[in-house]
Order: structure tokens, then sequence, then C-alpha cells
């Protein structure tokens, strides 16, 4: 069976009809897309589109619960190692300062990035996005926001941050007496739920119900004048 | 079922939102935007091969102070012992923490080599139009821009043993310029991996696909 082809004057519904592999270029019908609930390229096998369920409400919750443990998680201890009575404490944001003050500005730099700036700001915008849609308002940050969630994903290193404090634990194990910070449990915790909310965002329906919001938006604008 | 080629058709795919729209001939003074994130469109990311050249050529220039300097300094009693990367997974393995030494050999050292060889295979199979397989590019792009971000480790693990080890004049652990120069190289990796654009590798190939 061969597909009719998009021409100029189908151009109104495009997106409605047609997707392009992002990967590979490849234009798909897309009613393909929408009826499974993963999609995969055919030729790459590229995931154009998954599914998920009661996602916006999900992502919601996830993003909120994770919110309320991100103070803890920066600014208590999250590891403490004592030396010949002195006691050393890791928090977050002393290990950036402690960098920055030792002169290693752009370290520090990015270290606040990946594991301090960029998580939280992941998780205003998943939160933002998702408040927004679930109480039916439209406003121009609403697009914004998506797009610089999707530009920002891949900052938000926690998971990598994790696997540090392991190394650092293994390393400095023998040195001294190595104490497990409170924070430690708010920092796992905060990771699992960041974890949660970015694999229960549907960034496709977000922008689906992004759209129908505008639409409204510039519906009633006409109407009102 | 036969496939095309979007561009064939004179649509392409948003870079920012993945949105289809049909590109248009516009003057070269103002650029198209895409209808549903405003975001400028391009048929192909912008000069996509000289732009990921130079950021994979910064982080090959880099990867040498970043092996060779040290990336952080045990001050003991006023005496300084410092660590190359490598050093550390040495120590690491003389003491018998062999899953650790292999875990953080892997990504500082193994992940930064893996990542600049394989955009740098894939850079020459664009500009070379070399016939390997398309799909299999495909699958070492994508396991490039996975694997990138957990060469951050060592940054993180040095960022918590500065603050662990701060007893003044006693012991102190300091962060070294070989540390600044790794951080540029992750850096400067995964720019590398963002400016390169897939799509070239496939339009090397046949416009049209059979399945
Ligand atoms: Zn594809
Ligand atoms: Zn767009």
């Amino acid at each position: 069976m061969s597909e009719p082809l998009p021409n100029q004057s189908l151009d109104h519904d495009l997106e409605e009809h047609w997707a392009a592999c992002h990967d590979c270029d490849l234009l798909l019908p897309i009613h393909d897309i929408t009826e499974n609930r993963v999609a995969r390229c055919p030729r790459c096998n590229a995931v154009l589109y998954r599914h998920k369920k009661d996602s916006m409400n999900r992502t919601l919750a996830f993003s909120i619960a994770a919110l309320l443990f991100y103070i803890p998680a920066n600014t208590l201890p999250i590891l403490s190692l004592d030396i010949l009575g002195n006691t050393g404490r890791n928090t977050m944001l002393n290990g950036v300062l402690q960098l920055w003050q030792q002169g290693s500005w752009w370290m520090a730099f990015l270290v606040a990035a990946c594991s301090v700036a960029m998580p939280l700001l992941e998780l205003g915008l998943l939160a933002g996005i998702t408040g927004h849609i679930q109480s039916q308002r439209y406003s121009h940050w609403l697009p914004k926001m998506i797009k610089w969630q999707h530009r920002t994903s891949g900052w938000a290193m926690l998971e990598v941050y994790l696997l540090g404090i392991i190394v650092a634990i293994v390393k400095m194990s023998e040195l001294g007496d190595l104490v497990l910070g409170q924070a430690l449990v708010c920092f796992v915790v905060l990771l699992v739920f960041t974890l949660c909310a970015l694999q229960s965002f549907d960034r496709h329906e977000a922008w689906h119900r992004c759209m129908v919001l505008r639409q409204r938006a510039i519906a009633k604008a006409i109407a009102c004048q | 079922m036969q496939f095309q080629r979007a561009l064939t058709q004179g649509l392409t795919a948003c870079d920012e939102c993945h949105h289809v729209v049909r590109l248009t001939e516009v003057s070269p003074t103002q650029s198209q935007r895409c209808s549903r994130c405003f975001s400028v469109i391009h048929a192909r990311k912008p000069k996509s091969i000289s732009r990921t050249w130079a950021w994979v050529l910064t982080g090959l220039i880099l990867l040498f102070p970043a092996n060779m300097l040290p990336v952080m300094t045990v001050v003991y009693l006023g005496n300084g012992s410092p660590d190359t990367i490598m050093s550390g997974v040495i120590h690491l393995a003389e003491e018998g923490m062999y899953p650790i030494a292999l875990l953080v050999f892997i990504a500082s050292v193994f992940v930064p080599i893996v990542k600049l060889v394989g955009l740098i295979t894939l850079l020459v199979v664009v500009q070379c139009k070399l016939p390997l397989s398309a799909k299999q590019c495909t699958y070492l792009y994508r396991m490039i821009e996975f694997i990138g971000r957990w060469s951050m480790l060592d940054l993180f693990m040095i960022s918590i043993l500065v603050t662990l080890v701060d007893l003044g004049a006693v012991a102190s652990i300091t962060a070294g310029a070989g540390a600044t120069a790794f951080a540029s190289v992750v850096v400067a990796t995964i720019f590398a991996a963002n400016t390169f654009d897939p799509r070239l590798i496939w339009d090397l190939r046949a416009p049209v696909y059979d399945h």
C-alpha cells in the first residue's frame, strides 16, 4: 500500500498527519504513531513518540514532591568525615563554594550547574508546564517552558552525582570515620522523584495540550474584541 | 509501504519541538520560525560539520592537559601528592577496589576517548561519503549522546572530597588544573554531540525507503 504524500493544500493540518524522524528525516504518516504505545522509526529505530499514562498529573505530583526534598538535599550534610577529631562535612552547596574559593571557578561553575541549578530548573519547568496544563491556563510562557525543558534536559546530572558520592565513600572509608548524613536520604529521594517526573513526562502530549490552550486563548481574545 | 525523506517533500522537523513544518522561501535577512515553538527553522542543523569539528578538536587538544596535569592534590602536613586521572585509578586498583577503579577508568578515560573517536568517525563518514551502515552510525551517535554525561563523575567526586578533607594546615585536598581541563573536555564533547546532525548520515543514502 502506498501512502498519499502531503501536498501544500493539506498544510493547515500537516502536523496532524505527518511526522518527520528527527534522526533520519523519514516522513511518516502519523496514524502509525498514535496507535501504538511506543512508535519507532521503521528505518533507524528512533523513538518518535512514547505514550505515557496520565502524564500531566503524575509529572506534576512527582516534580512537586521532588522540589520538597530539594532544599534539604542541597544544604544538609550528605557525608561527614572524622579525621583526628576534626570533621569535614560535605553538602552539595559547600562543595561548589570550596572549589570556588580554591580558584577552580570553571569547575565550580560546572558542578553547580549540573548538580544544583539544572535539577532545580528541570523540576521548576516540569511543575510549571504541567501546572499550567492541569489548570487549563495559557500564557506565552508555556511554549517557552516546553522548549527550554527540551533544551536543558541533558544537563541535570543527579544520577551521576550519586555515583560520585559512592566513589567518594569508597575512597575515604579508610582515612577516618565516615558518617552518612541525613541529606543522603533526602538526596536519594530527590533523585528518585526527579527521575520519575522525567519518566512520566510526555512532551508530545504537552505540546498538543499547549496548542489546544493557545487556540482557545486566541478564540477568546477574538470574541472579546 | 514506501517512505520518503521529509526534505524531498519540502518539509522538516523543527529542531526544538519536532513539529513538522513546510520550508518556505524567506529573504536572507529574516528566518522562518516554527509555528508551534517559534524557534528558527533549519532544514539541517546550521554549519553542523564545521561546528562539530571545532568542538571535537577543542576536546581533543584539552584531553592532553586533562590527563597529564593533576586533577587533585592531597596535601598532608605540608607535603602535596598530586594525582592525575590515571594515577587515581591506579591507586584504587592497588588498594584492591577493582570495581570502583574500573568505574572511574570507564567514566574518565574510556568515555571521553570513545566519544571523540566516535564523533570523528561520524564526521569522516559524512564528509568522505563512506559506505558504512547508516543504521549503525545512528546507533553510534545515540550511544555517544547517552554516555557523555557520565564523565562528570570524577568532577563531582572531587567536589565532595575537597570538603570532606579540610583540616587546615594538617590535611586538605585541592582541585588541580587537570580537573579544569577535564571539565572543558566534557563540555566540549557534549556540545560536539549536540551540534552534529545525524540526518546528514542518511542524506547520503537512497531518498526512498521500502518497508
Ligand atoms: Zn528515523
Ligand atoms: Zn518548533
